[in-house]
């Protein structure tokens, strides 16, 4: 039964059928080892996965890596002469870079904008406490400053991940 | 009432009744198996480490066992017959495949200043691939991304074992819907 199905959903019923005990078909039953017991062992991670060449990066971890290194500060030159064989049009690998880069540093400008913004409101409500002699002056003024520290704190951020990032 | 009409056919407002046409090629209406994917056949192949973005220090077997442990669960608690690949031989039933593209534990002094905040601000995270089909093409892709907020320092292992196995579940649900369907 196992053996016969088209795994492509050609059959009326759209797959396999169900229940199918794991013996039949003559393919060997191979049970998975228990949870706990390795995964990572030599003969099953030798086994060649399907549509994954073990020397190629795939688009997403080229995305991940090509970050990484742009928001390390890595030079673009550097990551060029990475990504492009000797003598290839370096272009669209160049436009890709700068696609990336200016991700990160939108990125980077939003926290630096909001950190700004929560500082200059942080100051102002600092700034206001000035001369105010209330009964709840001081917990008004530990609140404000309590803004005016996550601000600088998302200014801070946002300053050293502009700077880290790599320059165009 | 008029004889001619008795209530079989409108006089108006709707077309004739025409028959359905029928396909002598099929034996059975074709229709999609929503069922749970209860009992079919699964070859598991190991999710690869090859090109994986990660900062050094990181200990890849153990996430990778976490991965694969609660990958495996999932499929099985699914009821699904899941089994390794047998070098040299295709595989059994369904495949599912995949690697493993980016594992960032997060910085520890994000977490200091921003505590909670950290996921949105130097957060960890855990990016798998994958695709779920047979041996000759597959059928739908898989990604994954768990993010969790920034390790504490002293933590790193515990809060990577733990997205591991938010990443081993998250692959195996999207299979398990993507079985659903086929």
């Amino acid at each position: 039964m196992v053996g016969q199905f088209d795994p492509r959903g050609t059959l009326p019923n759209g797959g396999p059928p169900t229940g199918a005990p794991p013996t039949q078909g003559g393919w060997p039953a191979v049970a998975m080892p228990p949870p706990g017991e390795s995964f990572v062992y030599p003969a099953w991670a030798a086994v060649p996965v399907p549509g994954y060449p073990a020397t190629v990066r795939s688009p997403l971890q080229w995305d991940a890596y090509v970050r990484s290194q742009l928001g390390r500060g890595t030079p673009i030159p550097r990551l060029l002469a990475e990504m492009v064989p000797p003598g290839a049009d370096y272009r669209a690998a160049y436009a890709y870079l700068q696609g990336h880069r200016s991700s990160l540093r939108q990125r980077a400008l939003i926290f630096f904008s909001i950190g700004a913004v929560v500082t200059a409101i942080g100051v102002l409500a600092v700034l206001g406490q000035i001369g105010n002699s209330g009964p709840d002056a001081y917990g008004v003024y530990k609140g404000a400053l309590t803004i005016l520290v996550i601000g600088l704190t998302f200014l801070g951020f946002g300053i050293l991940r502009l700077a880290r990032i790599t320059r165009g | 009432m008029d004889p001619k009409f008795n209530g079989a056919q409108p006089p108006f407002g709707q077309p004739p009744q025409v028959p359905m046409p029928s396909y002598p090629h099929v034996s059975e209406p074709q229709r999609r198996n929503n069922s749970t994917p209860s009992g079919r056949v699964v070859t598991l192949y190991p999710f690869s480490e090859q090109g994986v973005v990660a900062p050094a220090g990181i200990d890849m077997p153990t996430v990778s066992l976490e991965f694969h442990t609660k990958l495996v669960q999932t499929l099985t608690e699914a009821g699904l017959d899941v089994r390794r690949p047998v070098p040299g031989t295709p595989a059994q039933g369904y495949a599912i495949t995949g690697r493993f593209v980016r594992i960032d534990p997060g910085s520890s002094w994000t977490w200091f200043f921003f505590g909670l905040l950290s996921y949105f601000v130097g957060s960890g995270a855990l990016e798998v691939e994958g695709a779920v089909g047979d041996a000759q093409m597959p059928y739908a892709q898989l990604h994954q991304s768990v993010k969790i907020i920034a390790t504490m320092p002293g933590f790193r292992g515990v809060q990577l074992r733990r997205i591991a196995q938010a990443a081993g579940k998250g692959i195996a649900k999207q299979a398990i819907a993507t079985l659903k369907v086929r």
